[in-house]
């Protein structure tokens, strides 16, 4: 990991990382473009506000979010409503743990 | 690779004449279980690859038959298998060299399969896929005393994923200036 430095919000907004096309969240999950775009279908990540609707653009974690659906649906044997779903129950339980 | 003995029917918890239906049902109860995306406990990604490990020999009717008959030794009865990786000439032997793009344009020293053990080969920069090394007396015993040759016929195996730092290095290497290998082809 980098060492720390000062970094204010300003430094932030130059190292963080921009918005990826869908064939990037792909690339990065390791899962085929049109198992990602079923995925997108099912809502588990949404385009980026603000991006062109005919060129869209997404947060990178959104790769994250892809190759842990697609272990779910793999290892699992879920189909893709049931993948994302257990994606948005493990977040809603790490977000009620957060708060504990 | 662990030491004791794991009994894949412990693993899933199934009598070992469960049928396949009882082993996929208790894989999928214990895969939810220990998967690491739903399990935090320390120990989880070690069960689910255990886990994994059992079906995939359990759930196919050929490994599963290894395994009931030989046990721990079923994975090396699998790797004694590849003696059909080897082509028989008169009494030559090829066997294919599997080698990556950058070992065959920058030359490599590497292991291949000889029939009585692995033997190192160096590998010449600039080789293509088809290049034959020959590995003098390792091939097939001759009639008259001595051995043949082993020929290991170079096959450049391209990464079917790159990641990002290989894909910026290989988009690098194509505006380079390399000779167009069509145009250089007879």
């Amino acid at each position: 990991m980098n060492a720390e430095g000062e970094t204010g919000p300003a430094d932030r907004e130059v190292v963080a990382e921009e918005a990826v096309a869908l064939t990037v969240v792909a690339r990065r999950a390791g899962v085929k473009l049109v198992h990602v775009r079923r995925y997108l279908q099912f809502g588990l990540f949404e385009p980026h506000a603000g991006s062109a609707a005919e060129t869209p653009r997404f947060d990178p974690n959104s790769a994250m979010r892809v190759a842990r659906a697609e272990r779910l649906r793999r290892d699992l044997g879920l189909n893709y409503a049931g993948a994302v779903l257990v994606c948005e129950l493990l977040d809603r339980i790490s977000e009620l743990e957060a708060r504990l | 690779m662990p030491l004791s003995y794991t009994d894949y029917y412990d693993v899933l918890g199934v009598p070992r004449d469960a049928d396949q239906d009882t082993i996929r049902r208790a894989y999928r109860k214990l895969a939810r279980k220990y998967h690491p995306d739903l399990n935090s406990d320390s120990d989880a990604e070690e069960r689910f690859k255990e886990l994994g490990e059992a079906y995939e020999v359990l759930s196919d009717a050929e490994k599963r038959e290894r395994y009931d008959r030989l046990g721990t030794r079923w994975r090396e009865a699998e790797r004694e298998a590849p003696e059909e990786s080897f082509r028989r000439g008169e009494d030559n032997l090829d066997v294919d060299l599997a080698i990556t793009p950058s070992e065959a344009a920058l030359g490599a020293t590497v292991s291949v399969e000889t029939p009585i053990g692995t033997a190192r080969v160096r590998v010449p920069g600039g080789s293509s896929s088809g290049r034959r090394l020959r590995l003098r007396g390792r091939g097939l015993p001759k009639r008259g005393g001595g051995s043949g040759d082993l020929h290991a016929v170079v096959k450049i195996v391209v990464p079917k994923e790159l990641s990002d730092r290989e894909r910026e290095l290989y988009e690098q290497l194509g505006e380079s200036s390399s000779p167009d290998p069509r145009e250089a082809s007879p």
